[in-house]
């Protein structure tokens, strides 16, 4: 092993106060040796990083290689000699070196990834994951550096060592990691734990940039390379559980911490409280791919958070708040999909349909009242938190009817229609209620027309959003199945929530173009094959109204549609569309003989 | 952890029970693999286990670079000298697709 010969710097037990320890006072002969030593350190790493960039350290011999490690040696108070710490470097030689780590544990993990690695690189790693030098701790002692630099450039470097080491590192880095978090009081230090835990459950996998060149992945020809089977070396799930688990034990703790500070905001919080929630937001997110039995805690005390929207919070924040939120209500992705939804993103449904009702959500949203309006991004205007908003809204009323309707239609318990009808017409009135504010809220901020029904405007309203605009057309295809079971009502609510309306609105919006549904459908970065599927069942059940709200529309609308089924016919002809698209192409096989039969008549 | 989350409160007697029953109703269930939710048919847990992947890509059959859509793979082709196209104008699209799972 490269590293092992040295003696292990003692690792230094405290977080708090690692930069007490200069105690000492140069003169000037000292000064100038010090200074050739650093020169000397410097051009050590840099041919260190330079061997990085062409992925090999292979040709570094092993003295010059240990060296940037060892740091340099001080005479302590006492007359003994001692090695300096990270945090006693100058800046510059620290984010260099800091600079250096980063891109050795971004080539293991490219390499790693890849299957075959430099075995010097390994090594390397390997020696830093036992702590050797105590490097390990003192890149934990950075965390209350004052330099902001220095601090950033730690934390991501320690998460990219988190990843490259796996189950492999120590639960007392990740102890140290959030009892700083809960105990400090400084911004940047809880940044310093919060970035490297949101870094590391942020992680993708066996993720190269799309563009990458090949070449730039191959080793160069004196490589000694190590070639990597097990194919588990891939997985960061383990060490992403770890620190789950690690931020599970303070959990409880941390909300109450930033709760208060949320509730005395202050803007020197706003960084660190805006890194919590995406943290929270991450590791709840689908995307994480983490067990939602290893994360059951994170979805408590999700309600106080519907209480801190409010005018006392600037828009910055609500943006993350309503991030968090709506990726707790994952309706497209999950919730939709379910017959039986969890407790926990039901009560935060109803809290939101609650708030909106009752309290005057919509009233509070920052800039409201202000001189300037939405949409156009300038002055006051903040259109992508009204899109938020609206997001959230609409996905709690759909959580809401999708509960009621699952609840009430199980016959086990009184009798079932009478018991269905009762608890429909009451969260009707409520739906309706919220939609009009809603409503009410976005023409007030929005230069559409009065008269535009909801059905409509979502599809302008989220013209430059994709995943939101089919999410948002999910929710209101499934309000108005969910409540119009027994046909369409008798009120403004069925033009509001008019399916084929929005269908015709968000046909029109992607010009006609089969090849725009195509890619949606082939790309999971929205939930289109799920908003296709039940909107072609709907028009199946209810051809006539679709007929009759497409009026002058029809043959384009079907034309669109016919077009896409021809695409993906030759698709599967070939064995080229990715997943099972059948039940689909049932749909609209069926839909294209209603329309065919239609114009025979 | 469970300790600290009650399933059900007071008052909610009527709604857990049907909760339980719901549960109980729904005996064939399909489990995430990567996030153990569980699903009553196949083709929604198909829907939802999609979202837990990368989002797939379309490649370049000349020259293998991958795209995150169509339109900016056919405006790529025309960089490569002899014009590509399949018979129907979107062969090879799919060839890099779920390769990672
Ligand atoms: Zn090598
Ligand atoms: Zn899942």
């Amino acid at each position: 092993m490269v590293l092992r010969r040295n003696r292990a710097h003692p690792p230094s037990t405290k977080m708090e106060e690692p930069a007490k320890k200069k105690q000492r006072i140069i003169n000037s002969d000292e000064q100038d040796e010090n200074n050739s030593m650093t020169t000397a350190m410097v051009t050590e790493i840099e041919s260190f990083q330079n061997s990085l960039l062409s992925q090999c350290l292979c040709n570094v011999p092993v003295s010059s290689l240990r060296k940037p490690f060892t740091g340099s040696t001080v005479q302590a108070g006492d007359g003994t000699y001692r090695m300096t710490t990270l945090s006693e470097w100058e800046p510059d030689r620290t984010l260099q070196f800091i600079s250096a780590l980063q891109l050795l544990f971004d080539l293991a993990i490219k390499q790693n990834t890849r299957g075959i690695m430099c075995s010097r690189v390994a090594d390397v790693c390997e020696a830093l994951s036992r702590n050797e030098h105590g490097i390990i701790d003192q890149i934990l002692d950075l965390s209350c550096s004052p330099n902001k630099f220095i601090s950033f450039t730690a934390s991501r470097a320690l998460a990219s060592f988190f990843i490259v080491t796996k189950e492999n590192i120590e639960l007392s880095w990740l102890d140290r990691l959030t009892q700083s978090l809960v105990s400090t009081h400084s911004p940047s230090q809880m940044l310093f734990t919060l970035d490297v835990v949101k870094r590391v459950v942020e992680h993708k996998d066996g993720s190269t940039h799309p563009l990458e060149d090949g070449e730039s992945l191959t080793s160069p020809r004196n490589c000694n390379t190590l070639t990597i089977s097990d194919p588990e070396s891939l997985d960061s799930t383990p060490v992403k559980a770890m620190c789950v688990k690690a931020l599970e034990s303070k959990w409880n703790i941390l909300v109450s911490k930033f709760d208060s500070i949320l509730s005395s905001y202050t803007p020197q919080h706003e960084s660190a409280v805006i890194m919590f929630l995406d943290l929270w937001e991450s590791i709840i997110s689908v995307k994480a791919n983490l067990s939602v039995v290893d994360t059951k805690l994170f979805y408590s005390q999700l309600d106080n958070l519907v209480v801190l929207l409010n005018s006392n919070v600037p828009g910055i924040i609500w943006r993350h708040l309503l991030g968090l939120l709506n990726e707790v209500l994952c309706y497209g992705s999950t919730l939709a999909l379910q017959d039986v939804l969890p407790d926990e993103p039901c009560s935060l449904a109803h809290l939101v349909v609650r708030a909106v009702k009752d309290w005057r959500l919509l009233d509070a949203l920052p800039y409201r009242h202000g001189s300037g309006r939405f949409g156009g991004g300038s002055g006051d205007g903040d259109r992508p938190l009204l899109q938020k908003v609206i997001l959230l809204v609409l996905k709690s009323v759909a959580v809401t009817v999708k509960e009621t309707r699952s609840d009430s239609s199980d016959s086990s318990l009184g009798s079932e229609a009478e018991d269905l009808d009762a608890d429909m017409a009451v969260i009707e009135r409520s739906i309706r209620e919220v939609l009009r504010q809603l409503d009410q809220c976005v023409k007030s901020l929005m230069p559409f027309h009065p008269e535009t029904p909801l059905s409509q405007w979502v599809v302008q309203m989220f013209h430059d959003q994709d995943d939101f605009l089919i999410e948002g057309m999910v929710c209101c295809l499934d309000v108005a199945v969910g409540l119009f079971y027994r046909g369409p009502p008798q009120n403004d609510l069925g033009h509001m929530l008019s399916p084929t309306l929005t269908f015709v609105q968000f046909i029109r919006a992607v010009s006609h173009d089969p090849d725009v549904l195509l890619d949606l459908l082939v790309s999971n970065e929205t939930c289109f094959l799920l908003y296709l599927l039940r909107f072609l069942k709907y028009i199946r059940r209810n051809w006539s109204e679709f007929i009759t709200c497409c009026a002058r529309e029809l043959d384009d609308t079907m034309t669109v549609l016919i077009r896409l089924r021809l695409a993906i016919d030759r698709l599967v002809s070939k064995a080229l569309f990715p997943y099972n698209i059948n039940p689909v192409l049932r749909l609209l096989e069926k839909c294209e003989s209603f329309y065919e039969g239609n114009i025979e008549n | 952890m469970f300790a600290i989350m009650p399933m059900e409160t007071e008052g909610h007697g009527r709604e857990f029970a049907r909760r339980q029953k719901m549960r109980a109703k729904c005996s064939v269930e399909f489990v995430c693999k990567y996030c153990q939710r569980r699903f009553t048919k196949p083709y929604n847990l198909m829907i939802h286990e999609r979202s837990h992947k990368d989002d797939v890509t379309f490649t370049c059959e000349v020259c293998g670079k991958s795209f995150k859509r169509q339109d900016n793979l056919k405006q790529h082709r025309s960089i490569h000298s002899v014009p590509h196209k399949g018979s129907n104008g979107y062969s090879n699209g799919y060839s890099n697709g779920y390769s990672r799972y």
